[in-house]
């Protein structure tokens, strides 16, 4: 029988988590699913039918977290990452075209907010000129996908660190 | 408990994708028929639905997005005569133990009331013109006013 939490029971726990030049990361694990959100993974199984999903549902991490915080804990201020991350752990931004595995992606909103991040696992072939990806949606699963593949901003941009 | 005029089918969509408060506020604060209810209703209609959808503990999705719906509905709201009313409601509900609570609260208070709330700044003075007419007060930051507030007797 399933635990029935309600998001009135979510306790919060956040982790040592630091940049490269040793600034804090504000990061928190929620750790449970509860059983109302388990319920609504199924509308977004058939709406994205071509992504590959590549874990179980879970809600210790979100994507900040997996591109940054190696699955162990969510990063929910995306202000974060552009002020400390990027920076602190010296990314540099790419070109589409020179694009490889290994590098990151973030997706941008309208207001230059950062809404979404994720990791290239193979670059554009000749012929899709569009990365593929493995991200974390909200608390659904890591799933592989063309980068645009996804409700997030269209609006992607790719960093490298290269030292 | 569900509203009637808010799209559920979308807002429920903005939720699971998710990935930080900051992200669902801004959806959810974008959502046409969340503003449409933040445009027909008053604040104080705002707190009372408010009010009764969180009596209940949520049974469905929809439940706890109907309280972060409302929540953000009254963020929206711009009337002066209802800025207390909303701004001691937020107050409130920052202690809800609901995910992301506090933090949607913080962003509302940042984005919408930034003059009171705003980090960074050290501290707001408030200015009474020096001429005759005091019917307005300004707050101001740094020689720049930030809103211009109805002075209230009594």
């Amino acid at each position: 029988m399933g635990i029935i939490m309600t998001p009135y029971d979510t306790p919060k726990r956040s982790i040592s988590l630091q940049t490269r030049k040793g600034n804090n990361v504000d990061n928190c694990q929620s750790g449970f699913l509860t059983l109302l959100e388990k319920s609504e993974f199924a509308d977004l199984e058939r709406k994205y039918p071509d992504k590959k999903k590549r874990t179980e549902p879970n809600a210790v991490y979100n994507c900040h977290g997996l591109v940054f915080g190696a699955r162990r804990t969510a990063i929910d201020d995306g202000n974060e990452i552009m002020r400390k991350i990027i920076p602190d752990d010296e990314y540099h931004e790419i070109a589409l075209q020179d694009v490889l595995a290994g590098d990151i992606a973030l997706y941008f909103g309208d207001d230059g907010d950062i809404e979404h991040s994720a990791i290239v696992v193979s670059e554009p072939d000749s012929c899709v000129k569009i990365p593929m990806v493995v991200s974390k949606w909200g608390k659904y699963s890591e799933v592989i996908h063309l980068a645009t593949y996804c409700e997030y901003s269209k609006n992607i941009k790719y960093y490298r660190v290269t030292k | 408990m569900k509203i009637r005029a808010l799209d559920y089918d979308n807002l429920r969509q903005w939720y699971m994708l998710s990935n930080t408060p900051a992200y669902l506020y801004k959806h959810f604060a974008k959502e046409e028929t969340l503003l449409q209810l933040a445009l027909k209703s008053s604040v104080r209609e705002l707190i009372g639905i408010f009010e009764e959808a969180i009596h209940d503990v949520p049974k469905e999705l929809d439940d706890l997005i109907t309280l972060y719906a409302v929540m953000i509905a009254i963020c929206q709201k711009d009337a002066m005569d209802e800025y207390e009313l909303a701004k001691d409601f937020l107050d409130k509900v920052r202690q809800c133990e609901i995910g992301w609570f506090e933090e949607l609260v913080s962003i509302c208070k940042s984005t919408r009331f930034p003059t009171f709330y705003a980090k960074g700044i050290q501290k707001a003075t408030l200015v009474t013109p020096s001429r005759a007419d005091t019917s307005t007060q300004t707050i101001i930051d740094q020689g720049k006013p930030l809103v211009t507030k109805e002075k209230r007797n009594g």
